[in-house]
């Protein structure tokens, strides 16, 4: 699919999502309206229980609305099934978790390269090696989790979130569990690295020094986004 | 490649994959041993039935199993004989009695076996003399079973010095391959020491067997002999093996110990892989959230479990396999009996094959069931 720059590859349209609970129904979104283009970062930051995982989640093909539309790369995957949502996380998405969820027992090239099998995607070694360099892990290639810091840890899973070049990149708290050194050489890189990529980015984070890299910066209040 | 992420998850926790293996080879090694000494105690009963090639048994009214106390007289013997659809005909004496160690030492019970080796009997026993007719015919001359030597004290062929039920007795050579399951050592000699051992009448014996011509109905010849001699139980060979092993079985309650043994086995074993498993999978439920979030599916998934679950099967049925095999070489010459055979070794794999399968179940239905947005969560 061809895309035009400043063409929305993420739109979320007065999306809405509720819990039911024996006690109560709970609405954690109530009508989000949001598109992000290629190469553009947006910061979503919010207190926490806000709904800003449950939008990641929806965006990111995991879970489905309660009602309104969700657009990634084009293709509307508000009523698709789990198979047509698994293919839009392979061709379109890349994720970025809190925790990492890195496969301890496989290196920093291992765990990227795993990314790429995931995806169906031939396993390209200069393209693994020149991502994993340019975040600054050109020396820990063969080091696995559990031998390299929080901040090294993250910035593998960023590696693994954008070689597959996908359309968008989802990132949750990227750096909730590192220190403020970390924090601005992770930032930076992920901002590097999502322009080389030309992904589109959304990031939730409580931590407002995430916005010094965002093109934009979104709250997320009482299930209703502020900008 | 995720065969490959299999294998190295294995690597790298060694200690949580050598847990598994343990559980599956205690399972498989018990659960095989146990079955062994149940096939093993079970050959025992039927030992001496299994070395004599006969077709028909006429023995005293109400036997139930081998190692019976009664006796008939020989007069069947000699109207069998000339049955003309019998091929061979002997007499068989079998009864228990005192063994008294030598150079005084204490009493201990033999079973004593008498053949008539002068009826060309149609036995199979493993003895290491060309000629067991001559070396038996001396008044007192025995042979022994070989496992019972240090039992019956017997350190040296030809000495004398042992008696049986009082009379002076000579051990002359070795039986091989018979162990009896009460524990009683085994003798072996001729009719007529063997009736003099047991203080039986004259022309007394405790069987009479018969071997039919290959042409012969065997049922019919059976049926025959039993109008004949109603006084006298008529049993087929099956029948009376059968009988022999039933009783003792279940007289005993040794056959049901022994596979309560086993199942209990089976069920530590089950447990051990099930947990390990179940355990090991909970732990990696972020990890394998976020590999369906970034794509795998839930085969893909599944099979990172399967292959875990197929080497720890694997290693684990080497290791049982190694270790029994040991085992029973260490056994081979004590008076433990233990009979591995293929069909068992068949049964145990399959059960291991189950009981891992079944372990596995619950690890699959937590991956199957593993949302992928738990990998923002946690």
């Amino acid at each position: 699919m061809i895309q035009i720059a400043n063409q929305p590859v993420l739109q979320l349209s007065q999306l809405r999502k509720e819990f039911r609970e024996p006690a109560a129904v709970i609405q954690v979104l109530q009508g989000v309206d949001l598109e992000v283009c290629r190469g553009e970062i947006v910061v979503l930051m919010g207190p926490s229980g806000s709904g800003k995982t449950t939008m990641l989640q929806i965006a990111g093909c995991m879970k489905r609305a309660t009602s309104g539309q969700v657009v990634v790369a084009g293709e509307d995957v508000s009523t698709a099934d789990e198979a047509r949502r698994l293919q839009a996380r392979r061709n379109h998405l890349g994720f970025v978790f809190q925790s990492f969820q890195l496969v301890d027992a496989l290196n920093a090239y291992q765990n990227v390269a795993l990314g790429l099998r995931l995806k169906r995607r031939p396993i390209n070694r200069p393209d693994i090696l020149s991502m994993l360099d340019t975040l600054g892990l050109g020396s820990k290639v063969h080091k696995r989790p559990g031998h390299l810091s929080g901040g090294e840890k993250q910035r593998i899973a960023i590696a693994r979130g954008l070689i597959g070049r996908p359309d968008v990149l989802l990132a949750d708290e990227p750096t909730s569990q590192l220190d403020s050194n970390s924090t601005e050489t992770v930032s930076d890189l992920l901002r590097e690295a999502a322009r080389r990529s030309n992904a589109a980015v959304l990031l939730a984070t409580h931590d407002p020094r995430l916005t010094r890299i965002a093109d934009r910066t979104l709250v997320l209040k009482e299930g209703k986004i502020d900008e | 490649m995720l065969f490959r992420t299999a294998l190295l998850i294995i690597l790298h926790e060694k200690e949580k994959f050598l847990g598994a293996v343990v559980g599956v080879t205690l399972a498989l090694f018990l659960v095989l041993l146990q079955s062994g000494f149940y096939l093993g105690y079970k050959r025992d009963i039927t030992v001496i039935l299994d070395s004599i090639d006969a077709d028909l048994w006429i023995v005293p009214k109400g036997q139930v199993s081998f190692d019976g106390w009664d006796h008939i007289d020989d007069l069947a013997y000699w109207k069998t004989k000339g049955h003309p659809d019998v091929a061979k005909c002997s007499r068989l004496i079998c009864g228990y009695a005192p063994w008294r160690l030598p150079e005084g030492g204490g009493k201990d019970m033999v079973q004593v076996i008498g053949v008539d080796f002068e009826s060309d009997p149609p036995v199979n026993f493993e003895i290491d003399h060309p000629d067991p007719a001559s070396l038996l015919r001396p008044e007192g001359n025995v042979l022994i079973g070989k496992k019972d030597r240090e039992k019956l004290g017997i350190e040296e062929l030809g000495i004398d010095g042992v008696e049986i039920f009082g009379r002076r007795a000579t051990a002359v050579g070795y039986v091989e391959g018979i162990h009896l399951f009460n524990t009683a050592g085994f003798v072996m000699t001729d009719l007529d020491n063997a009736q003099a051992f047991l203080n039986l009448p004259p022309s007394h014996v405790t069987y009479i067997i018969c071997k039919c011509r290959p042409t012969a109905d065997v049922a019919q010849v059976c049926e025959e002999l039993r109008r004949a001699y109603p006084e006298h139980d008529v049993l087929t060979t099956e029948t009376f093996r059968g009988m022999a092993a039933t009783y003792w079985e279940t007289n005993t309650g040794i056959g049901p110990v022994l596979m309560l043994s086993a199942v209990l086995a089976v069920l530590v074993g089950f447990l051990i892989v099930m947990s390990t498993f179940y355990i090991s999978t909970i732990e990696k439920v972020p990890m394998f959230a976020g590999l369906r979030a970034l794509g795998a599916s839930t085969a893909e998934i599944c099979s990172i479990l399967a292959f875990q679950v197929v080497a720890v099967f694997l290693f684990g049925c080497a290791v049982a396999g190694v270790s029994l095999y040991v085992t029973v070489l260490c056994l081979r010459e004590s008076t433990i009996s233990v009979e591995i055979t293929p069909s068992v070794v068949a049964m145990g794999v399959g059960v291991m094959i189950a009981c891992s399968a079944l372990g596995s179940l619950l690890s699959i239905r937590k991956l199957v069931t593993t949302d992928p947005g738990e990998a923002f969560r946690s």
